[in-house]
């Protein structure tokens, strides 16, 4: 065991969890999706992106790839919700809610593969 | 490139990482922090305000407290958030800058621009390892004749000379260890316009591990001969494990000096015929130096000493080592221990009596000290002897014995008057001002053989068959070719190939069809055809399965494996397609030769002695002109 898997683990799978946190509950409903879990949502994967760097195996290549899809998912979500809140007039109505929500559920199936990769791997390494 | 960027990255991971996380703890306070409005209301910063100013916060651009002013509680936290973002800022920007600073970060940097120099080659290039003298000077020969070149060398002081330098042609270079197969590959190894490998290193093993690396790497191309491995190999084992497994050229500079030098001994005029073909950069000597053939004192034993006592024995010189470690090197039996800088074993070695001394060790302070204590050593020796002869003139001698001593040396060395015959070997090129200044007969420079060697074989192949089939000439054939040399040479001597084929001469390509193309139409002047250009065709050579019964009725001919070379050939040799022409003349005749065998008119002004007349019509009128002759002539 070494610091290094361990930190790499935990925020691989903390991206996946945080970003399901956000997104479980009714989809057009704002009171079932805080904004402080899109804010951690955004912060943890971008610590996921940063770790994966520098892995030069093809499987660290594929994670790498996974992690930088669900950050664009994750901006586009909050890109979103800041335009509705602050320039547009409307605020967040349960229609854009919907859109913020579907938009962070691409990102929650890029940290599920991320996941799928990371279990597969250490399957595959069995130590 | 991509993972140059990904090794950037993964290098500057932790500043990136602190960076994140403390503009998320920042922007997060900034969220939960109540402030208030300008009505007195209790307001939350969302988080796109608050992302706005730790933006401009962090990176000290400070556009002031917005939308609403802040409350002494944002204040502080203000606080926190500059120290904490503008340090990591800092620190970030530091990683950065000493990552892209570091020197194996650098390293790589330089060789990925290597690669992409080297990948994007277009045009034939030799590959040449090893940076030294010769490397050095095999480079800008090339450069100068506009061949490319890439180099390897092990030394990374040496590359960064090359690059103040500032060749003619551009030259990549890398310092890498020519000995690792990844490093030759990157150099373009199996690039498919590498021409081939020059190995000049000064390891013989490191010679050999890019000999066999070359050869294995490319063996299709080596088997259809299409790339060339040349070695510089300094010992005799070396030489023999590299011909065992067919590299195309082994380059030994002792060797090669000490056959010169021996050819030199037995046939002073020969030597004066190679020594004009391989310099062509020197100004001709006309009056060849004559070694004499007395007995020669020869310092140090090692592979020059060996080479040069060899060759001269074996032309029946008598040679005398004199050796500081025979324990090394193991020097015949009667050889004399010592520096030979020192005047007393010089003595013992007999030097008043030797014709000639050679200093070889490989140090050039000690090579000119031999020198010159030698010659002192000749010069006294002889005045002394004078002295001795004017004092028994004037006095008588006093015993019988004596008289017939003294003039029994006078007699045999009288006519060289003190003066000894010196060749040193001068290990490097930084020592040639002094090597110059010293009085010296010749001056071996193994750097200047090795690469005018190399230069030979890559400019004008047939050169070194020439001179191969020259040395075995007689000393009368030489003199015979250096009165034609010398007749129309005046400074520069240049020796050129040329090929009869459509690419290279395709004017004859149109008449060789119809016609008998002799050697006296090549060499006529193309502004004046009565008149010959001023140069020699040295040799012939023609690919086998033609023309075999050529062998009896030609007296100048000589049979070989692959093809059949004829030497001197004369001015009404016939020359067919495929065949090639070394060539040896001065620098404007090449060029007037080069541009009438690849210009139709002018050839065609040189062959019948018309002007050929340029367009269609002209031509057409032309031919009905000489239609209408040929009737009234019938």
């Amino acid at each position: 065991m070494n610091f290094e898997k361990v930190s790499f683990a935990f925020f691989v799978v903390f991206a996946l969890t945080i970003n399901f946190g956000f997104f479980i509950g009714e989809i057009d409903n704002p009171a079932h999706h805080h904004v402080y879990e899109l804010f951690a949502a955004i912060v943890i994967s971008l610590i996921a992106t940063v770790i994966k760097l520098g892995d030069r195996s093809h499987i660290g290549a594929v994670l790498l790839a996974t992690s930088l899809v669900a950050d664009i998912h994750l901006f586009a979500a909050a890109i979103i919700w800041g335009i509705a809140e602050h320039v547009s007039t409307t605020g967040v109505t349960p229609d854009v809610m919907s859109t913020i929500v579907s938009v962070s559920g691409g990102a929650l199936i890029a940290n599920l593969t991320s996941v799928v990769l990371l279990v597969i791997e250490t399957v595959v390494v069995r130590r | 490139m991509n993972s140059l960027i990904f090794l950037l990255l993964k290098q500057i991971r932790l500043p990136i990482m602190l960076l994140i996380v403390s503009y998320a703890i920042v922007i997060l306070g900034f969220v939960l922090i109540p402030g208030q409005d300008d009505q007195g209301n209790v307001w939350h910063m969302s988080f796109f305000h608050a992302f706005y100013f730790v933006s401009f916060m962090g990176s000290t651009i400070g556009f002031g407290e917005i939308p609403y002013e802040f409350t002494n509680a944002q204040r502080m936290w203000t606080v926190f958030g500059i120290y904490a973002t503008v340090t990591i800022w800092l620190y970030s920007i530091g990683a950065l800058i000493s990552t892209l600073q570091n020197q194996a970060f650098k390293k790589i940097l330089r060789e990925n621009d290597f690669r992409k120099k080297v990948q994007r080659i277009r045009d034939p290039f030799y590959l040449i390892c090893g940076y030294g003298d010769t490397g050095k000077l095999l480079a800008h020969e090339l450069s100068e004749n506009h061949i490319l070149s890439v180099v390897l060398d092990i030394d990374s002081e040496r590359i960064d000379s090359l690059q103040i330098e500032e060749p003619d042609v551009e030259i990549p270079a890398l310092a890498a260890n020519a000995s690792f197969p990844e490093v030759l590959e990157t150099a373009g190894l199996t690039h498919k316009y590498c021409q081939g490998v020059i190995a000049l290193t000064n390891k013989d093993d490191v010679n050999l591990k890019i000999a066999i690396t070359a050869r294995l790497l490319n063996k299709e191309r080596m088997l259809g001969e299409d790339l060339m491995v040349v070695c510089r190999a300094e010992t005799a084992e070396a030489e023999a494990n590299m011909a065992s497994f067919g590299t195309t050229h082994i380059i030994n500079p002792y060797e090669i000096y000490a056959r010169r030098l021996a050819l030199s001994v037995r046939s002073p005029s020969a030597y004066l015929v190679y020594e004009w073909l391989t310099n062509p950069y020197h100004n001709v000597r006309t009056e060849p130096v004559e070694p004499p053939m007395g007995t020669w004192v020869i310092c140090g034993y090692g592979r020059f000493g060996k080479a040069v006592s060899r060759h001269l024995n074996y032309i029946g010189v008598k040679t005398v080592i004199i050796e500081a470690s025979p324990d090394i090197t193991f020097p015949p039996e009667g050889a004399i221990i010592g520096r030979g800088t020192e005047a007393v074993t010089l003595r013992e070695a007999k030097i008043m009596n030797a014709a000639a001394i050679v200093a070889g060790t490989d140090n050039d302070a000690n090579n000119l000290s031999i020198v010159l204590t030698a010659q002192d050593e000749v010069k006294r020796h002889y005045l002394g002897k004078l002295r001795n002869k004017e004092h028994i003139n004037k006095y008588g001698a006093r015993s019988f014995t004596e008289t017939i001593n003294n003039s029994d040396d006078l007699n045999t060395k009288g006519n060289r008057k003190g003066k000894l015959f010196s060749i040193a070997r001068q290990n490097f090129s930084r020592n040639e001002a002094v090597f110059v200044k010293a009085d010296l007969d010749f001056i071996m420079q193994p750097a200047n053989i090795v690469a005018g060697e190399i230069l030979s074989i890559i400019k004008t192949p047939l050169l070194s068959v020439f001179l191969s089939l020259a040395r075995r000439q007689k000393d009368q054939w030489a003199n015979i070719l250096i009165s034609r040399i010398s007749s129309f040479i005046e400074d520069m001597a240049m020796t050129w190939m040329v090929e009869i084929s459509h690419k290279q001469t395709p004017a004859i390509m149109c008449f060789i069809k119809k016609d008998t193309i002799t050697i006296g139409h090549i060499l006529r002047h193309p502004r004046n055809r009565d008149k010959s250009l001023k140069c020699v065709v040295l040799l012939v050579r023609r690919k086998v399965n033609e023309f075999t019964e050529l062998r009896h009725k030609m007296p100048n001919f000589i049979f070989s494996d692959k093809s059949h070379t004829f030497l001197l050939p004369d001015d009404d040799f016939e020359i067919h397609e495929g065949d090639q022409l070394l060539l040896c003349g001065d620098k404007e005749s090449m060029h007037l030769m080069c541009w009438s065998v690849s210009n139709v008119n002018t050839y065609n002004y040189l062959h019948t002695g018309y002007e050929l007349a340029g367009g269609y019509i002209w031509r057409w009128i032309h031919k009905h002109k000489l239609l209408r002759q040929e009737k009234k002539t019938g």
